[in-house]
């Protein structure tokens, strides 16, 4: 049997190693100690320290472990079509507006992810988009980006 | 005793209309989530923070503790009718309760739950009515280092809780760098700002929750949002057999939960482990476990639902969360400008025993709403869960930039979203990271003030004894894992 490393973990752990030796840096252009009190700098200083240090232990246990499971092939391909469709929403919200933004991602996500009735997610869209400018628009009176078409 | 006059003075604010229809929405939403897959009571209080924001926050509160302890009865069913956890302080239930369920009584294991629940989350809530206020006297004594030694213990038991040691205290110093983004709050230096004047006021409580819980959550069961076949739900008033079979359980089951929930970070799931094998060990015939035995479903049920009142103890009392949930009720009365801890008795008092009156309300409702409506509930698990996460990413989107309108929260969310899926997937707890946001100025604050006070000396922090105390108790919190986990590996090291 093929031992195989989980690479999230060692992604997961690279990218909170990463995190730590931003800090680490950022800490070094603040006052570290003033008097008898740590300054700005000590604290982000110290966690950036630990950081690295518990990231490493981590990486090096996804190293010892080698445990992961298979991914079945294609199982990324649905989340990360969500997340670009969340993506291409945020992108859109200043530019088409909430209500035109969020329509097109709920649209995308019943039709093409998730292979719905075209009239069912055309329906399920708009009821949704219009649910929640009704909620925050009209109720809360949140000003969401309105775009061109005033939505 | 003066808690019986002051229970009074919360019955009469949480029986205002507004506040009982907060308990009720609360209860019913917590129902939901909990039966829906796919979104948990984390999530649910996150996204409604922004819609919150005007409500007086006896009423937010009222509302967000009725979505937690209602999500405990909302997993059962899960649990019960299709064998998958909702929450998972319910797949102890899931053992016995399903196998009820195929054997044609799952209406009786539904029942015995939402009785057994009732019983214990009243006995729970009574608990936190007795311990909470002495506990929080007590801590009045607290000075800095003594602040700074329990978010120590807070992060450290909450860290130690999950799959990893390791991971969740990545997770919580991850947190605790994250809120020392902005300006410092002593000397008003920007830090981590990165060039970014919206970077200025540091990361939101609420965008990282949101990210984390709703948008991470969402990712990673989107790729399995098929429904599943559902077994049918008839006959929930138990037997006079099933109710001799189980009182004592349910009893069991309530004190083991309330102790165990009120130990920082152990939680509901631990407790309805332990009361799951309780009941095993003391069963006259244990081969009946796993087979379909009441008792399995009685225990347990009663446990997480005790657990539920019981994390509200450190929370209320000393302002260090009992779970997951609990650090994001915390960071919500943080928003509303309520500080949890120790002066929350005194200066929030009426607050308190409002959100305590509502949870004996709270329990009446759901044991009312589970014995004639369970089939009614049980009907949500037909719904796909493929029609319901594009709706929950629109109100992630919404509920992120109206906190602050403002569009960069919304990169942080999809950002944040990604980094919960990560963690997620490959098993890194979540709530330590969002607990180190909340609590990274309260222990940065407490820390330079009492090196302030010893002039740089850091024996200060155990040179007061109650200080070290916690201390001795956040690394009794991270061996214990260790040593357990050491000693589950030694019979291997030694072939």
């Amino acid at each position: 049997m093929t031992r195989r490393v989980s690479l999230g973990d060692l992604g997961l752990a690279a990218g909170f190693a990463a995190m730590g030796l931003v800090w680490l840096a950022g800490a070094r252009d603040m006052p570290m100690w003033e008097r008898e009190t740590p300054g700005p700098g000590w604290l982000p200083f110290a966690f950036g320290v630990l950081l690295v240090v518990l990231s490493a232990a981590a990486g090096l246990q996804a190293l010892r472990r080698a445990d992961a499971p298979t991914e079945a092939p294609g199982a990324l391909r649905k989340p990360l079509l969500v997340l670009a469709a969340t993506l291409a929403a945020v992108l859109g919200l200043e530019v088409v507006g909430f209500v035109a933004a969020i329509f097109l991602m709920l649209l995308v996500l019943y039709a093409l992810a998730e292979r719905k009735p075209l009239l069912g997610s055309l329906l399920a869209a708009a009821g949704v988009s219009a649910a929640l400018h009704l909620i925050f628009v009209t109720w809360l009176g949140v000003p969401l980006p309105a775009g061109p078409f005033g939505g | 005793m003066d808690a019986f006059p002051q229970l009074m003075a919360g019955f009469v604010a949480a029986l205002t209309p507004g506040n009982v229809a907060m308990c009720f929405l609360g209860v019913l939403l917590g129902q939901v989530v909990g039966v829906l897959p796919g979104i948990g009571p984390s999530a649910a209080i996150a996204l409604l923070l922004p819609i919150t924001f005007g409500l007086d926050p006896t009423a937010a509160l009222i509302l967000f503790a009725g979505i937690y302890y209602g999500s405990q009865y909302g997993g059962t069913l899960t649990s019960v009718l299709i064998s998958v956890p909702g929450e998972s302080s319910t797949v102890m239930t899931s053992i016995d309760g399903y196998q009820m369920a195929l054997q044609g009584r799952a209406g009786a294991a539904l029942g015995i739950a939402a009785i057994g629940s009732f019983i214990a989350g009243t006995l729970g809530t009574v608990g936190l009515m007795l311990i909470a206020p002495p506990l929080a006297k007590m801590a009045l004594a607290f000075g800095p280092p003594e602040y700074f030694s329990l978010v120590v213990l807070g992060l450290v038991a909450l860290a130690a809780v999950g799959s990893s040691v390791l991971k969740g205290l990545v997770a919580g110093v991850a947190g605790l760098a994250l809120g020392t983004m902005g300006i410092d709050p002593q000397v008003g230096t920007a830090r981590f700002d990165f060039g970014q004047v919206w970077l200025l006021d540091g990361i939101e409580f609420i965008v990282l929750t949101v990210a984390l819980f709703g948008l991470g959550e969402v990712l990673s069961g989107c790729a399995d949002a098929a429904a599943r076949p559902v077994a049918k739900v008839k006959d929930v008033l138990p037997t006079r057999e099933d109710w001799q079979r189980s009182k004592w359980p349910i009893a069991r089951g309530s004190v083991i939960g309330f102790v165990i929930g009120v130990l920082p970070a152990t939680g509901a799931t631990i407790a309805s482990f332990v009361a799951y094998i309780v009941e095993k060990k003391l069963a006259r015939d244990p081969s009946r476990f796993g087979k379909g035995a009441i008792e399995g479903v009685a225990g347990p049920e009663a446990s997480n639902n005790a657990a539920a009142s019981g994390a509200l103890v450190p929370m209320l009392s000393l302002g260090v969360p009992g779970s997951g949930t609990t650090a994001v009720i915390l960071g919500a009365l943080i928003m509303f400008g309520v500080r949890p801890g120790p002066e929350m008795f005194t200066t929030n008092a009426s607050l308190v025993w409002a959100l305590i009156a509502s949870m004996l309300i709270g329990n009446l409702i759901l044991l009312i709403m589970n014995l004639p409506l369970a089939g009614l509930f049980a009907r949500l698990l037909a719904v796909p869960y493929s029609w319901l996460y594009p709706p929950i990413i629109a109100l992630c989107i919404a509920g992120v930039y109206s906190q602050a309108n403002s569009i960069e929260d919304c990169w942080l969310l999809v950002g944040f979203g990604l980094v919960g899926w990560m963690m997620r997937r490959y098993d890194w707890p979540m709530a330590p990271m969002v607990l180190g946001l909340v609590l990274s100025p309260l222990f940065e604050t407490a820390m330079r003030q009492s090196l302030t006070l010893s002039l740089g000396d850091p024996t200060i922090f155990v040179a007061r004894p109650l200080s070290a105390g916690l201390l001795a108790c956040a690394a009794l919190a991270l061996l214990v894992p260790l040593a357990s986990l050491a000693w589950q590996r030694r019979p291997r090291a030694v072939r």
